[in-house]
């Protein structure tokens, strides 16, 4: 009998957006996202994207594909190869013919956004903590100057502030830089400060596919995935009856639900 | 009860003498002291570059400390009993990848046992057991490659318990666990803590999990900056800074409150919040009975 790892899967996904795909551990999410680059090819069906097809395979895929889709893979510090940050970071937009000038525009860049210094794009890999490593592998796919950018589980194994700084970044490379962004994560309370649209993949399938928000109250498709209801919204899910509170449709922050709770009882 | 497993005459399972480590020009552990008690159940926590996996690291001999003795169960950790003292040493990576030997997961799981020149029977009993308990019977055959990263992160947890180690050190090792998995890793740990006095050291960024150990270590800069109960120094919000952690939503909130003047105390805890508010609101007579919280908190 075969089996379909993705199995009739159909999505459609706006541009200069954050989108969030969520799976339990061998759903099929790492999968799915390496048909966005070609390096997987679907048996069946067809995928379009950024105006180019994919799939059904073309005898060549698109030259530009690889160019316009910037994929980070887990534990991304492990694709660093050159003797320094810097070399790394013009690696992509040499390779993809860009004038030295124009190469050394983007790493820079792409160096900025990341918020990687001079000091750090001198230094060797291995003399980089982990946080950074990862912040430098990230420009290092960024410095290519990609329309999209996907990162397989980013903050795995970083410390908590280093993962909010680093979704932080994903999310003005967003909405400042107009790039798609789409983490694949099961860290449902890193993102929901962040995304604007949630996939969630269950054996194959698609289960949810939408706001991030409306997800919180169908919490059977959340617990089917083999996640939680970040703390905030389970907060919130139980003050909202006997405090005769609205519908959430945004992520309440610590100090506002103090306020809401605090308004409530008054 | 738990006393009755409680020898004290016997040397502790870890003993750090006055250690220190360095990379290069590079200090990374500056005369550190400590002693970890057998079957004690450490979490260590510190900002990435704290040097929290190089301690872990000397623990087992990957490393060697330029001065200060380590000892195991009482033995100075030298080159003539390394691998001896090894092989009661679990060691779990935070990057499944790096562990794998085996060309399938079944394999992998043999080696370690082959290793420990166990009988075959013995051998294939526990790779079932152990393939059982992290739900891997049907991925057996197949090659690491194949398999998520979560999936790569069970298999490399149950290759390493099925050793039955006496020390087990997890250096991230939950990290690509989704939710539902970790909660079950955390049991497990928490069972064998108990119930087979394994010690065990974790290192970890996840609230939770440092909540859930006996004891915290938190290190800064190759230093122990703070040593003692999860539940009192989390909720110090220096120490949380230091270790780069960010504050809990629990604890967050619980400041809020107060700067509204509303004051349930301070938790990590978020069913310890959800609690409390009740309490609160049953006490202002916002909602009837503590029953109903429970009916519609869960």
């Amino acid at each position: 009998m075969q089996q379909w790892t993705l199995d009739h899967i159909d999505l459609s996904l706006a541009t200069n957006q954050f989108i969030t795909i969520l799976g339990a551990p061998g759903s099929g999410k790492s999968t799915l996202l390496q048909h966005f680059n070609g390096l997987l090819r679907a048996h069946h069906g067809s995928i379009h994207l950024l105006n180019m097809d994919i799939d059904p395979a073309p005898a060549k895929l698109p030259k530009q594909l690889t160019k316009k889709v910037g994929l980070v893979f887990q534990y991304p510090e492990q694709q660093l190869f050159s003797h320094t940050i810097w070399d790394d970071l013009l690696y992509g937009p040499l390779n993809f013919e860009m004038s030295l000038q124009e190469a050394e525009n983007a790493a820079k860049s792409a160096a900025y956004f990341m918020g990687l210094d001079d000091s750090i794009l001198r230094k060797s890999p291995y003399q980089l903590s982990s946080g950074q490593l990862r912040k430098a592998a990230i420009a290092a796919v960024l410095s290519a100057q990609p329309d999209m950018i996907i990162l397989d589980e980013p903050t795995a194994s970083l410390d908590s502030s280093s993962r909010l700084e680093l979704m932080q970044l994903l999310y003005r490379q967003c909405h400042e830089q107009q790039r798609t962004v789409i983490v694949v994560t099961h860290a449902l309370d890193e993102v929901m400060p962040f995304t604007d649209h949630i996939v969630v993949i269950d054996e194959g399938k698609v289960a949810y596919s939408g706001n991030p928000h409306e997800l919180m109250k169908q919490e059977t498709i959340i617990t089917k995935a083999g996640l939680q209801i970040p703390a905030p919204y389970q907060l919130y899910n139980t003050l909202k009856e006997p405090l005769q509170l609205g519908e959430l449709n945004h992520y309440p922050t610590a100090a506002e639900l103090a306020a809401t709770i605090k308004n409530a009882i008054k | 009860m738990s006393l009755l497993y409680v020898n004290f005459d016997k040397p502790p399972a870890v003993q750090f003498n006055n250690i220190s480590f360095s990379h290069g020009q590079l200090p990374v552990l500056k005369q550190l002291n400590l002693s970890i008690p057998e079957g004690q159940w450490v979490s260590i926590a510190g900002h990435n570059g704290s040097g929290k996996s190089t301690l872990v690291r000397l623990i087992n001999g990957l490393l060697h400390a330029q001065s200060g003795q380590v000892s195991i169960h009482g033995t100075a950790l030298d080159d003539t009993n390394l691998y001896q003292l090894r092989s009661k040493i679990g060691y779990i990576f935070a990057s499944p990848d790096n562990q794998f030997i085996g060309l399938t997961i079944r394999d992998d799981i043999a080696f370690g046992l082959e290793n420990l020149c166990l009988p075959r029977e013995i051998i294939e009993e526990r790779i079932n057991h152990y393939a059982k308990m992290f739900q891997l019977t049907e991925l057996l055959d197949r090659h690491p490659a194949t398999l998520s990263g979560g999936q790569k992160q069970r298999a490399a947890l149950a290759a390493v318990l099925a050793m039955q180690p006496s020390i087990l050190i997890l250096d991230e090792a939950t990290s690509m666990l989704d939710s539902s998995f970790r909660d079950f890793f955390l049991k497990l740990i928490t069972k064998l803590n108990r119930e087979e006095h394994m010690t065990i050291i974790s290192i970890s960024h996840d609230i939770k999990e440092l909540a859930a150990s006996e004891r915290l270590i938190i290190l800064h800069d190759g230093a122990i900056l703070a040593d003692g109960k999860p539940d009192i120094l989390l909720i110090q919000q220096q120490l949380l800074q230091a270790c780069r952690l960010e504050m809990p939503y629990a604890l967050q909130l619980c400041h809020e409150l107060k700067k509204q003047g509303i004051d349930i105390g301070e938790t990590i805890d978020e069913q310890e919040v959800q609690h409390r508010l009740w309490a609160l609101l049953s006490s202002k007579s916002l909602i009837a009975t503590k029953s109903k919280a429970c009916s519609n908190g869960h």
